[in-house]
């Protein structure tokens, strides 16, 4: 203690902008996010037992957070239910790729070394990006064709639309309203009220169901629900418990148009049933306003494609003695300048990709054992716009390369290394 | 090391107790079989080739799933002198000749396995014992017997039909088994009536019938094939007579013929007459005899027939078999005109040498082998020797996975079946290479356990499907491409990830009880053989998961859908990516990574396995519901081992830490 005294730097504390780029590049904050999305992912894989995977996906990694709603079996037969609040997939998602890019490429020491992992991080940016560019930017839907029929619009799955119908010589010229604007607003008891300065009426819309069955009414029972008649009957929607596969429910709502001039008013029950798969054969409820014939209906959303299809020709096989489908595929035509358009053969594991829209073979009909029988076939396609469509194959080659070149220099390193020959056992 | 040695014994012993069979609490019923079938018939049968689930294959392949499915093993055991106990052990292919020539013989043996009396409660059923989990065997005699519910038969029919009203997650376990139960007796008696027909002989009544078909009393079936045109030209020129009594004989025979015709269960035995380009579809008797009213049946056709259905009315062994033989050799020589007989007996050889079964014997021989080279660690031969004698069995189930390859003509995995031979395969390959380079003896210790418990899995879940294991795909999965890049790269993951789970284990309990605890480089080299493996893990197993994504993105539209196969994936690269991040970033030592090793075995049999069984999603192509509590056993055992050897090992530690100042001279 009697030595010259040492001179020891004070420490210094990190700026606040430091301490968070440090956080940001931890690996420790990898490793709990990576814990977080593991829970996340397993919390999501079981819910899909009771909830479906649409809404599965929509509540726990498409949001911010979530709470799991999960029974613990107990003895004695009885279960304890936990809820359990969790870090959703697009915060964990969005802090993992923050995490990725400030601690995994810009601060990593960039070294032939590190070469490897580098890459692999790189690639797994790109499968983020991708995913992400998945979740804002694409929409998925299909497409029916019977042989010989032709079409320019694809349909959704789930979501639902109000569509307001006027006819203009040989045209319907439509102006939609999607459901997800008034849907939450339409619930009973209360409604929604839609309205256009150039329209002569306004649409009352109320009772909305997110899946229910139109119901006409009889002498024999009571309904609680608001009963509409019309010419062929009273009719009323009796709501039915939403399905785990989201894209079979029947939306439904009534509405109330009402005349701006007389106040007059004229009342429908609106639903979204359709003989699926053709969404598009449809018979909206039909009024007349100062000698004008509207059409309002409500059915599953509609977009244009960017070119027509054409269904040329269906074929399908089983395996022989079964009723097992060995393959089945579309011969279609795309117009999309060319007025004789060009032939394309859709079939299993090769869609059809054009104009950022691929079609993919999905199903036919009729099945066997329904209550139609083919020939005439009909072909369904999945149709979706993805502008990310074929960044997660780069990205994958991308982290495998990364991959190898990591591990396989690391092993080539251990194979040379002192450390290993002098574990090596002396046998003789 | 001699604890390694003793350690070495209870794996073995363990391997060999789960090939055991399981106990059987009921004694079998007395069976009165008088005949036998001569080995050379039963092996010129076994390759009969048959068109059953949409393929041609040896008639030894169709017995075995099916007896697999109805019996839930892979022979028939008799008792036939009354003893109590089995004396005579009948193959597939005998035990379905049995069904289909002695029909009311096989009817008495003890065929449907029952695992609750409830069950038996339920359909009536009396049984001895109130033990409610008690296997019974209960023969198809029995089922159709009246009792004190009414026909067991019948009743099971009515309560399964009840039953499959609910979802299958829904069902009670009684509920479940009545309902499976009830798809084994329809098997079981289609099967049984198959040849009916043949040995059915068809009233000739009425002057017109008579002097159209001969003047006989009755037809059997193949001689009534044979008059087919003249009785279709008989009914078409009088069709508005058949109201008159004199024709009700052709009436009933005609009404008798529209209900026979077509009506087909079972495997089909007769080849198309023509190209498979003309037809790929095989009849079966209702379909001959559809083809006889329409006055199509080739002569070729009906001489099979005519020697089916002499085997099955002869009286005596000898003339039976010889019929049966020639039946055989008609439909082999249509079916190589067709070009479909090349894989048929492809498959029964395969069937027969069964590699794969062969492998396991020579894995528990390897455990032997490799065991007693840890008593002479110093021996490069017997190391060598290990090595060799894990190589041998290796070799014997790749050549295995090679002939399901040439006879699907596919990349090696296409179910769950194909999973575990293939993991086993991998595993013990990985295993070789690096105990070549660590050279410590124990990866090849663990590499002949780890393939003899695969293979013996794969039987059990064989047995377990009861369903063909090389049928063909449904259309989604018809691509070799995907099928050789995604399927087989996600199962390496798996491969990897089952295997570092057993070496991290390892390394616990080598921890946890102090073996070889002065030998620090053996402890350190089993952790770097762990993270190798664990490394090796990750590379396929995000590789897979994400070109599964790809191939998502060809056939259903969409990347990822988060469905849980696809999240079991993500699961084991999320395990594997967080540990490999913690132990780089030295959160966790050689515990903390042995630990996370240790349970990504349980990620990865969750990912394997268990979603599967969650009933959800569009992987729906592997179901197989009692794997359940086989799954819940292995994480039991898994957590239970992993808490073993991390509260031995931090024991151990705290011990040592309070050793050492006691070991320090008082003063320094």
């Amino acid at each position: 203690m009697n030595g010259p005294a040492a001179h020891v730097a004070p420490p210094v504390a990190p700026s606040p902008l430091r301490a968070v780029v440090d956080l940001l590049a931890s690996m420790k904050l990898t490793i709990v996010l990576l814990l977080a999305f593991g829970v996340l992912t397993f919390a999501g894989t079981l819910a899909q037992q009771h909830q479906g995977l649409f809404v599965v996906q929509r509540d726990y990694f498409e949001s911010f957070w979530v709470v799991w709603d999960t029974q613990m079996p107990l003895p004695l037969g009885r279960d304890l239910t936990l809820k359990v609040p969790l870090l959703g997939g697009y915060s964990i998602l969005l802090a993992l790729f923050v995490n990725l890019v400030v601690g995994g490429v810009v601060r990593h020491r960039w070294n032939w070394r590190n070469a490897g992992i580098l890459v692999a991080h790189l690639g797994i940016g790109l499968l983020l990006v991708a995913g992400w560019v998945k979740l804002h930017y694409s929409y998925a839907g299909h497409v029916a064709l019977y042989e010989g029929k032709s079409t320019r619009t694809m349909v959704s799955f789930h979501d639902f639309e109000l569509a307001l119908l006027r006819r203009d010589g040989d045209r319907v010229v439509e102006r939609t309203v999607p459901a997800t604007a008034f849907e939450v607003a339409a619930r009973a008891p209360r409604s929604v009220t839609l309205d256009a300065p150039d329209l002569p009426f306004q649409v009352v819309v109320s009772g909305w169901l997110e899946n229910c069955r139109p119901q006409q009414k009889g002498p024999m029972f009571a309904t609680d629900m608001p009963v509409v008649e019309d010419g062929q009957g009273a009719w009323f929607l009796q709501s039915v418990p939403p399905e785990k596969e989201r894209e079979r429910n029947t939306a439904g709502c009534y509405v109330t148009v009402i005349e701006k001039v007389g106040r007059k008013e004229h009342k429908a029950v609106l639903h979204g049933l359709d003989l699926r798969p053709f969404a598009e054969e449809r018979s909206p409820f039909r009024f007349e306003v100062e000698g004008t014939t509207w059409g309002l209906d409500l059915r599953r959303v509609v977009w244009d494609l960017p070119f027509a299809v054409r269904l040329d020709r269906f074929e399908k096989s089983d395996h022989p003695g079964t009723m097992m489908a060995r393959d089945f595929s579309s011969w279609v035509t795309v117009f999309d300048g060319a007025a004789e358009g060009r032939p394309v053969h859709i079939y299993m594991n090769h869609p059809l990709r054009s104009h950022e829209h691929v079609f993919f073979q999905t199903n036919w009909g009729p099945q066997p054992g329904s209550s139609m029988k083919g020939p005439p076939w009909w072909s369904v396609f999945e149709v979706a716009k993805n502008p990310s469509d074929a960044w997660p194959k780069y990205a994958s080659y991308v982290i495998l390369l990364g991959l190898l070149v990591h591990f396989i220099a690391k092993l080539i390193r251990f194979l040379n290394s002192s450390t290993r020959r002098a574990t090596l056992p002396e046998m003789s | 090391m001699r604890g390694l040695a003793k350690w070495w014994l209870w794996s073995f012993a363990a391997v060999l107790a789960a090939q055991q069979p399981a106990p059987e609490a009921a004694a079998p019923e007395v069976v009165r079989r008088t005949h036998a079938w001569s080995p050379a018939t039963v092996e010129a049968l076994a390759t009969l080739p048959v068109q059953e689930g949409g393929r041609v294959k040896p008639l030894s392949a169709h017995a075995a799933a099916t007896l697999h499915l109805v019996h839930g093993r892979r022979d028939m055991k008799l008792d036939t002198d009354g003893d109590g106990k089995d004396d005579l052990t009948l193959t597939p292919t005998e035990w379905l000749l049995d069904v289909w020539f002695f029909p009311e013989v096989a009817a008495h043996y003890p065929l449907f396995r029952i695992e609750n009396v409830e069950v038996l409660d339920a359909i009536g059923i009396p049984h001895e014992g109130g033990q409610r989990f008690r296997l019974e065997y209960v023969s198809f005699a029995a089922m159709a017997a009246p009792g004190r519910v009414g026909v067991p038969g019948q009743k099971l029919i009515e309560l399964a039909h009840q039953y499959s009203r609910k979802q299958p997650l829904d069902r009670s376990p009684v509920e479940s088994h009545l309902v499976n139960s009830a798809q084994q007796v329809n098997t079981y008696y289609d099967l049984h009536y198959q040849m009916e027909v043949l040995r059915s002989t068809f009233p000739i009544e009425g002057e017109p019938l008579r002097a159209a078909l001969g003047e006989v009393e009755s037809l059997d079936f193949a001689a009534l094939l044979e008059r087919l045109p003249a009785f279709r030209t008989l009914l078409r020129e009088n069709s508005d007579k058949l109201e008159d009594p004199a024709w009700a004989g052709a009436a009933r025979l005609g009404a008798a013929l529209q209900q026979l015709s077509g009506s087909d269960a079972g495997a089909a035995l007769f080849p198309p007459t023509g190209s498979v380009g003309d037809s790929e579809v095989w009849l079966g008797l209702g379909g001959v005899l559809d083809l006889g009213v329409r006055g199509d049946i080739a002569a070729e056709k009906l001489g099979m027939v005519r020697h089916l259905q002499r085997a099955i009315v002869a009286t005596e062994q000898g003339p039976r078999e010889r019929e049966l033989v020639q039946f055989r050799d008609a439909v082999v020589a249509r079916a190589t005109a067709r070009g479909e007989y090349a894989k048929v007996e492809l498959e029964n050889t395969y069937l027969t040498k069964s590699w794969h079964y062969q492998a396991l014997h020579w894995f528990l021989l390897a455990i032997v082998v490799v065991g007693v080279g840890w008593l002479a660690p110093r021996k490069r031969w017997l190391w060598a020797l290990g090595l060799v004698a894990t190589a041998i069995p290796l070799g014997m189930l790749t050549w295995d996975i090679v002939l399901r390859c040439l006879i699907r003509e596919r990349p090696p995995i296409v179910n769950l079946h194909d999973t575990f031979l293939f993991i086993a395969a991998v595993g013990v390959a990985a295993a070789i290479v690096g105990e070549v380079i660590v050279r410590r003896r124990f990866v090849i210790a663990l590499a002949p356990i780890f393939g003899a418990l695969l293979i013996a899995l794969a039987r059990a879940f064989e047995v377990e499907d009861g369903k063909d294991q090389l049928a063909p795909l449904i259309a989604v999965l018809d691509t070799n491409y995907y099928l050789a890049t995604h399927v087989t790269s996600i199962n390496m993951g798996y491969a990897a990830g089952m295997f570092g789970a057993l070496v991290g284990t390892l390394w616990l309990l080598l921890q946890a009880f102090g073996i070889a605890r002065h030998d620090q480089a053996f402890h350190k080299a089993v952790v770097r053989a762990c993270y190798g493996i664990v490394a090796f893990g990750l590379i396929f197993a995000v590789f897979g998961t994400i070109y599964g994504g790809v191939w998502a993105n060809d056939s259903w539209g969409r990347f990822w859908g988060w469905d849980p196969k696809e999240n079991g994936a993500l699961l084991i690269c999320i395990a594997q990516v967080a540990l490999l991040h913690a132990r780089w970033c030295g959160w966790v030592k050689d515990l903390g990574f042995c630990v996370g090793a240790a349970l990504t075995g349980i990620v990865v049999a969750f990912s394997w396995f268990h979603v599967n069984l969650l009933g959800i999603g569009l992987h729906s192509y592997g179901f197989a519901s009692s794997t359940k509590s086989a799954l819940f056993w292995y994480y039991g055992i898994q957590l239970a081992l992993v808490a073993v050897g991390w509260f031995g090992t931090v024991m151990r530690r705290v011990g040592a830490a309070a050793a050492v100042p006691a070991a320090v001279p008082a003063g320094d």
